[in-house]
């Protein structure tokens, strides 16, 4: 049975209600589902390209400090090398100076570094300390000798008197005043260690041209 | 009378099917935005896990490449390390003789 007029428009109007309702519902979801994804794709792009930069940073800082460390162990290794060389040198030079003083100019030499103690020392009393082969082969009348040569130089009434205890290097002296204290060190070793110090330089200069 | 009361009867009926047929649509739109939300979260997570992934893989990359570098800066290191150390060899040898004999003559060298 047909509705009356009045009855049909109040229930149109109740299905129109509905209907809009139901799309202003959808286009409010659609809209703020549209917004949530529009902002989560802006917020992630963001994020996105703060991390990467972030780490571009680490990974670039992280690189830089492996290629310094890598430069330091090159110039590292190639100091090794150059002290390896230089060690070289004065090894040998130790070993020549070992073998010298078994040749007949050793003699003359230790009479030279005998002298030339007494005279840093300014003469006087003077006491001798030289190794075992040397005590034993030195004799009164060198002795003697250098004492006259050192006088004359230093013009100081000196006396020579070899050490007792003999000295645990290779060749060369060490001469003190008699009652201790003041002493020079001229053995071979400390010879060798005081040139070492000062030519280090000169040396590696000569080896490698710089 | 009893007509009228009756044809009332059957316009409330048909009114009350036609707010229950309107409660269905409100209810199937409620669904429906519900479901537009729902799928809305789960793609703003997709995107999130895709960031993730994609961060992931360029660090990944940037990785590789950084150790391909360093280890290519190594091996060229390594070259002119052995150049050089293979230079330095040989002029030592050809200069350590000279050298020897120099220091030699510094530690034989005396003052008197």
């Amino acid at each position: 049975m047909p509705l009356s007029s009045g009855s049909e428009a109040i229930r149109r109007r109740i299905l129109e209600d509905a209907k809009s309702q139901a799309e202003a519902i959808l286009s409010e979801a659609s809209s703020k589902a549209g917004e949530l994804v529009g902002v989560a794709r802006e917020n992630a792009e963001k994020t996105r390209r703060a991390r990467i930069e972030e780490r571009e940073a680490l990974v670039k800082e992280k690189m830089e400090r492996q290629m310094a460390e890598a430069n330091v162990e090159y110039h590292r290794r190639l100091e090794k090398k150059r002290t390896e060389a230089i060690d070289g040198v004065f090894e040998e030079a130790a070993a020549q100076l070992n073998a010298f003083t078994a040749e007949k100019g050793y003699s003359a030499f230790l009479f030279r570094l005998i002298v030339e103690s007494g005279v840093k020392l300014g003469g006087g009393e003077l006491l001798l300390q030289v190794n075992r082969r040397d005590r034993d082969s030195i004799q009164a009348a060198t002795l003697r000798k250098a004492a006259n040569a050192i006088e004359e130089r230093v013009k100081q009434k000196t006396t020579l008197e070899p050490s007792d205890d003999a000295g645990n290097f290779s060749g060369g002296v060490i001469a003190s005043k008699m009652g201790g204290g003041i002493f020079v060190n001229n053995t071979l070793e400390e010879r060798l260690k005081s040139v070492r110090q000062e030519l280090t330089k000169e040396v590696e200069a000569m080896l490698h041209g710089e | 009378m009893v007509r009228d009361f009756s044809t009332l009867v059957d316009e409330l009926k048909a009114l009350r099917e036609a707010e229950t047929k309107a409660k269905g649509v409100m209810d199937d739109a409620e669904r429906r935005a519900e479901e537009t939300m729902r799928e809305a979260t789960e793609e703003v997570a997709r995107i999130n896990a895709r960031i993730e992934m994609e961060v992931a893989d360029a660090y990944r990359k940037m990785q590789e490449g950084m150790k391909k570098e360093v280890a290519s800066h190594e091996l060229k290191l390594d070259k002119d390390f052995s150049e050089e150390a293979a230079k330095l060899e040989k002029e030592a040898k050809e200069r350590t003789k000279a050298a020897v004999r120099y220091v030699v003559e510094q530690v034989l060298r005396t003052e008197v």
